[in-house]
């Protein structure tokens, strides 16, 4: 009993140790948005700010000329339409894939997605671009571009891929059989049958797909014309590749830019970490 | 006789779609992701590696393998080379055995259910943070006037010149993308533990197994598929490294992190297309050679057993 109780505090200790590197850099940038850039480079090690400044999110209220709204707003729209397009190809595809694989191309266009899976992500952007110029999905306020390159195989919709494919895999062909001897249709199948079955994945797809993506920054800045398409990713990238970085402008873009997914991660850690693990289980 | 054949397959094909459109339809999209935005571009890129760098977008003047050529004579490739296959070779099974030793812990009995839950999302986290954040944050911390020095010279140590230096900045690299991933690991290897029937553990202690005999004979075949899917995966990841050498180290100190990826997209900046299409090219044959070699010992085994 002793011994044991001597291997759950060693646990806990070592547990605890890897929790604060884990978390560190979350407590280094919401102590450090309130603290000046003075306080921040004097004493670089402690956390908690001699006094509360507001002067951080002073500095990132307005960058490049637009409000942090802009960008935050970017955020969003890229976010959200990258989750919806992949989800929605995914599991339709993954469905037809699942009803019957046999069919000409069918094949072809799953092995394209998995090969493309393995092309490094940030130089298949240099062809993409080409692509996406040449079909017109570029320009100012132009966000298609983006959108469409991030919701790639290289790119975001991998994982919910897997995640549809595992799920048809759990579904008993029975249930479409049935529905095929009552004299149902293909749109009545799809409808009547899979579709409420197929809610809880398409809701952990979306999450997933959604955290994933909340952070795109490099096709952002390849296939953009101007700041009007910038994320707040985007624009954190920008700060940091100049010479004097604003250390209070950083933590505090990186708060701004981090609290949004976290806060959706922790309001649905379940869905989420179950979603990813039963999705790359067998793949 | 070609011509007739020919005609039925399309008559045929024809048939096929029109009698499955409803199908065809579902997976429009997912295709034109696929193809479109993926085996198109790709195909692209190794078009382009065989094009003069300045005549890409306008004559297309082809120049059969010089590009390669020029990158096989190309030092700084071979280092670029080299470099990304050390790290990969240090990160997977870093992260791997980190993985499996967290997952370990946080299966253990003696942890209550709070305490699992908060490490399980201490761990995790990272996964789901922009990328782009970890590395700004982390570079502060090992910055020369940085949290990590100030911590050194506190416990009486010298300051080191963790990014300024080749060996200590590769080795912060190698930390941030463990940071970053080993929480994706951990969960997808804990998972698989729970999925262990506890009653095989006690019937090995009943017939006597010592411990390591346990994890040899129960807990390893047991996630055997994880770990190969992992491997997998973790070298996919760690072969494709970017974001770290852009956002920490710039690819320096005197290229110490100039990953294939990272050399790749400087040769893109600097408009040589020509070149940065063929390391792409040759950086994609590598990972799916790899990749179908990997698979197939892991399949294997699995047969076996």
């Amino acid at each position: 009993m002793k011994g044991n109780k001597l291997v759950a505090l060693v646990l806990h200790m070592v547990l605890a140790l890897v929790a604060l590197v884990m978390l560190y850099p979350f407590l280094w940038m919401v102590f450090s948005s309130f603290k000046t850039n003075a306080e921040i480079v004097q004493n670089p090690l402690s956390l908690f700010p001699k006094a509360w400044s507001p002067v951080g999110y002073q500095n990132i209220a307005v960058l490049g000329g637009n409000s942090i709204w802009h960008y935050f707003k970017n955020s969003v729209i890229i976010a959200v339409s990258i989750s919806c397009l992949t989800v929605l190809a995914t599991s339709l595809g993954g469905y037809a894939l699942y009803r019957n694989r046999k069919l000409p191309f069918f094949n072809l266009i799953e092995k394209s997605f998995m090969v493309s899976m393995m092309y490094p992500a940030v130089l298949l952007l240099i062809p993409l671009y080409v692509v996406v110029v040449k079909m017109g999905l570029y320009g100012t306020n132009d966000f298609r571009g983006i959108i469409l390159a991030s919701s790639t195989g290289a790119w975001g919709a991998a994982l919910p891929f897997f995640l549809a494919k595992q799920f048809f895999a759990s579904v008993p062909y029975a249930l479409i059989e049935a529905a095929t001897i009552d004299g149902a249709n293909e749109m009545q199948i799809f409808r009547r049958v899979m579709l409420p079955v197929m809610f809880p994945v398409l809701a952990t797809s979306f999450l997933v797909s959604f955290l994933t993506s909340w952070g795109t920054w490099l096709p952002v800045l390849m296939l953009s014309k101007d700041m009007s398409t910038y994320t707040l990713a985007a624009m954190l990238v920008n700060l940091n590749s100049d010479l004097g970085v604003d250390l209070s402008q950083t933590a505090a873009l990186s708060t701004v830019l981090t609290l949004p997914v976290v806060l959706v991660f922790l309001i649905t850690q379940r869905r989420v970490m179950d979603g990813i693990a039963a999705g790359s289980v067998k793949g | 006789m070609k011509t007739i054949s020919l005609l039925s397959r399309a008559k045929n094909l024809g048939s096929l779609v029109g009698k499955h459109w409803i199908l065809y339809l579902f997976i429009s999209l997912f295709a034109v992701l696929s193809i479109v935005f993926g085996i198109y571009p790709m195909v692209r890129s190794v078009q382009f590696s065989f094009l003069k760098s300045n005549t890409v977008f306008t004559s297309q003047e082809s120049i059969g393998f010089n590009n390669y050529l020029r990158l096989l004579k190309d030092p700084y490739f071979w280092d670029s080379f080299r470099l990304t296959l050390l790290f990969t070779t240090i990160s997977v099974p870093l992260n791997l055995i980190s993985a499996l030793c967290l997952a370990q812990m946080l299966a253990s009995k003696n942890l209550s259910k709070g305490a699992m839950l908060f490490f399980k999302l201490a761990v995790f986290i990272p996964f789901i943070t922009p990328d782009v954040v970890g590395a700004v944050v982390w570079k502060q911390f090992f910055n020369t006037n940085g949290a990590m020095n100030q911590l050194l010279q506190r416990l009486g140590l010298a300051p080191v010149g963790w990014l300024t230096q080749s060996g200590t900045a590769l080795g912060v690299l190698v930390f941030v993308e463990l940071w970053k991933h080993v929480g994706l690991y951990t969960i997808i290897f804990l998972t698989n533990y729970q999925l262990i029937d506890p009653s095989m553990y006690e019937a090995a202690h009943m017939d006597g197994a010592r411990a390591w005999q346990k994890y040899r004979y129960i807990t390893f075949p047991a996630l055997r598929p994880a770990l190969v899917l992992n491997t997998v995966y973790a070298f996919i990841q760690f072969m494709k490294t970017y974001t770290v050498s852009r956002i920490i180290t710039f690819g320096g100190p005197n290229y110490a992190t100039n990953f294939l990826s990272y050399y790749a997209y400087s040769k893109y900046e600097k408009m040589d297309f020509g070149s940065a299409t063929a390391i792409a090219t040759m950086l994609f044959i590598f990972i799916i050679l790899l990749t179908l070699v990997g698979m197939r010992m892991g399949g294997n085994e699995n047969e076996r057993k």
